[in-house]
């Protein structure tokens, strides 16, 4: 007997304003709870675009999406207490220490008193900066930042979450930290959706992929059953092979 | 609640570490008032729009001189140092200390001006009566009451003075011969009746001619001074406290726009408003929090800069600055002024792109706001084209307001338009700000 489904999007479509293309074209895309489901896709894919469209940021021009059974599109509120999103920009407020980016979060989540204290201790220890918790998120690294943007989406427990290329542009330490331990957040009882350029990251930790071009999803399987169908020695060559060699930006 | 509460916390944290935003919003007003209120209270004394420090020096020490003390002492306008020094040199000493600027009028009274003054009178009135002829005295020629102003006093306002000062001497002089007449007329009418009807007739009117000398000699005439005038509250225009504590109070609230429009536009930039919509929480609440927490700041800066107009003004030399007791239409002011920057502050985060654009159209909004409001120049001192055009901008509401109340005992009902129109400014910023930015979201 298969998992429930945590994401189940149907024909999911969206077109930007004053754009000709669609950004997100007829999508269909299931998520099982317990997978680690890698997104790839190269710049202007529409990776960013299907992430906004189930975190119910944006509104899909048409089709439909629900997470854990509930329709994003009429019952955002109670999506949005489930979800954790984690942007590709560095989403925190610089003038803040960590603790204090956190506990802001957390308040928002609707965490209070002891059960944030003890969310964000958990989360801090999680990343690996405790003991610079109480430092501005201004004075941090690249990768130290990553870590507590990554911490931010996790603080409330999410069922589902959503992580948009978190480990862009920072060092190996912090990149193989980051990747242990979203391994391990599957067995913990989250399920994710990452999207990333980094095909030996994906290859590394997601227990299935796809692969979106143009808005449109146009592979999708365990990296295992994809090399064989796809017949490539790695993901890299698969998606090379499917998305072509051509320049995208 | 919670949620709004940690917002408004957020936004404070925030801000309490930025220190060049504390600059701006705290230190910048507070050194515009004190620099504003000094420098405009002194143009306004060249002016004579505060009191005018006036040196006198009586050397007649006779009635007609201590009558013209009493006058000049009297009028609301002017602040009087009688010279006691009234030797050879006094006069000298009163040209140098007007010379100096130490003050600003001079006014020599002349010795012996009563009995002169008297005796012309006494000869213009015989005169009247056709019982003498009119002879040039030379004494009563050289009979002048001496004015000397200080240099930098200008012409418009040294004729002012001099007008009023002529004035005074004409009432002076009036009152001197209703004196004479008083005296005089009873005293020639009696005769007449006397010689032309008898002595029983003379009797019979006696009580009339009591009654025409006491009328005639009504001391009431010289207590009509221009003081009276001048207490007209409606004609008042504010001292350089008056205006300047409330101008760059309004200024440095509207400021706040910019600490306020550009932590918006970098949280649109940075995606953290695209977490915060990912999160179980209304934008009504990240966007009251804001408001709430810019709002708290703005009665914090009204509060400090009334402090300074209260306390450190008065010890720099100016006037101290009076709030009267309208509180309730001082708070209805306060709250939709800062309602109304708050909007213009969301207003500019949703319509642009980079804090460079918020830092740059921000504040020179609001300069042109202010200079066209009178925050700059006062409004009564705009040519009458400008005077038109400042009512278009909502700072110029806001300082009109404050000086209702303060200048001119205004209440709620008198700064009623005021405040209407800078809450309906408020809420067109809002419903713009509004559907701007949920398009935008739509545009990713």
């Amino acid at each position: 007997m298969s998992s429930p489904c945590v994401l189940q999007a149907e024909a999911l479509h969206k077109t930007y304003p004053g754009s000709a293309a669609p950004a997100v074209d007829q999508c269909d895309l299931t998520i099982r709870e317990g997978e680690l489901f890698g997104l790839l896709g190269p710049n202007g894919a529409g990776k960013t675009t299907f992430v906004s469209l189930v975190s119910t940021l944006l509104k899909p021009d048409s089709g439909r999406a629900s997470i854990c059974g509930m329709d994003i599109g009429t019952r955002p509120d109670k999506v949005r207490n489930i979800i954790g999103l984690v942007p590709q920009n560095i989403a925190l407020y610089a003038e803040l220490t960590a603790r204090e980016n956190l506990g802001y979060f957390g308040r928002l989540y609707g965490l209070r008193g002891g059960k944030l204290k003890e969310r964000i201790r958990q989360c801090l220890e999680w990343v690996g900066l405790e003991d610079r918790a109480d430092q501005r998120i201004g004075t941090y690294s690249g990768g130290m930042k990553r870590r507590i943007n990554l911490a931010i989406g996790l603080l409330h427990n999410p069922r589902f979450l959503l992580l948009d290329e978190p480990t862009v542009g920072i060092d190996a330490q912090s990149r193989n930290l980051i990747l242990e331990k979203l391994a391990f957040l599957p067995q913990r009882g989250t399920t994710i959706l990452y999207t990333t350029h980094y095909m030996e990251e994906a290859e590394k930790i997601c227990t299935r992929v796809g692969i979106i071009d143009r808005g449109h999803i146009v592979a999708q399987g365990s990296p295992e059953a994809l090399l064989e169908q796809g017949d490539a020695s790695s993901l890299g060559d698969l998606f090379l092979n499917m998305t072509g060699k051509q320049l995208r930006d | 609640m919670a949620k709004i509460l940690a917002t408004i916390l957020k936004e404070l944290v925030q801000l309490w570490r930025d220190k060049t935003g504390l600059l701006v919003l705290f230190l910048m007003p507070v050194f515009l008032v004190i620099v504003m209120s000094l420098v405009q209270a002194n143009i306004l004394q060249m002016v004579g729009e505060t009191k005018t420090r006036v040196l006198l020096l009586d050397q007649d020490n006779s009635t007609l001189g201590r009558k013209m003390d009493r006058a000049l002492s009297s009028s609301a306008n002017l602040r009087v140092t009688r010279q006691e020094d009234q030797g050879a040199g006094a006069a000298e000493e009163l040209l140098e200390a007007v010379n100096q600027g130490t003050y600003q009028v001079g006014v020599v009274i002349p010795s012996g001006f009563t009995t002169l003054v008297r005796k012309g009178i006494k000869k213009d009135v015989s005169h009247a009566w056709g019982g003498q002829e009119k002879e040039n005295d030379p004494a009563s020629r050289s009979l002048e009451l001496r004015v000397h102003f200080d240099p930098a006093v200008r012409g418009a306002f040294r004729k002012s003075v001099l007008a009023s000062l002529e004035n005074m001497v004409l009432r002076l002089k009036a009152s001197q011969k209703m004196e004479l007449l008083a005296r005089r007329i009873p005293r020639e009418i009696a005769a007449s009746v006397r010689s032309e009807l008898g002595p029983e007739a003379l009797q019979e009117l006696s009580p009339a001619l009591m009654e025409m000398k006491s009328s005639l000699d009504n001391p009431e005439l010289f207590r009509l001074g221009e003081s009276e005038i001048s207490s007209d509250p409606y004609r008042q225009t504010p001292n350089s406290v008056q205006q300047n504590v409330p101008a760059w109070t309004v200024f440095s609230i509207f400021f706040i726009v910019v600490p306020m429009a550009g932590g918006f536009i970098k949280e649109k930039n940075d995606g953290t408003l695209h977490r915060l919509l990912s999160m179980p929480v209304s934008p009504l609440v990240l966007i009251g929090g804001k408001i709430l927490a810019y709002a708290l700041i703005g009665i914090l800066q009204i509060g400090v800069i009334c402090l300074v107009g209260m306390t450190l003004l008065p010890l720099l030399g100016t006037s101290q600055l009076q709030l009267g007791n309208a509180y309730p239409a001082l708070t209805c002011i306060s709250v939709v002024v800062v309602l109304a920057a708050t909007s213009y502050g969301i207003l500019l985060g949703t319509l642009l792109n980079t804090y460079e654009q918020a830092s740059t159209v921000g504040p020179l909004s609001i300069v042109i706001a202010a200079a066209i409001g009178g925050i700059m120049v006062p409004v009564y001192a705009m040519p009458e084209t400008m005077q038109a055009i400042s009512l278009a901008s909502p700072l110029g509401w806001g300082l009109s307001a404050y000086l209702e109340v303060i200048v001119r005992e205004g209440g709620l009902y008198s700064v009623g338009p005021q405040c209407v129109g800078l809450l309906l400014f408020s809420v067109f910023n809002f419903v713009v700000a509004w559907i701007f930015f949920f398009s935008s979201l739509r545009k990713k």
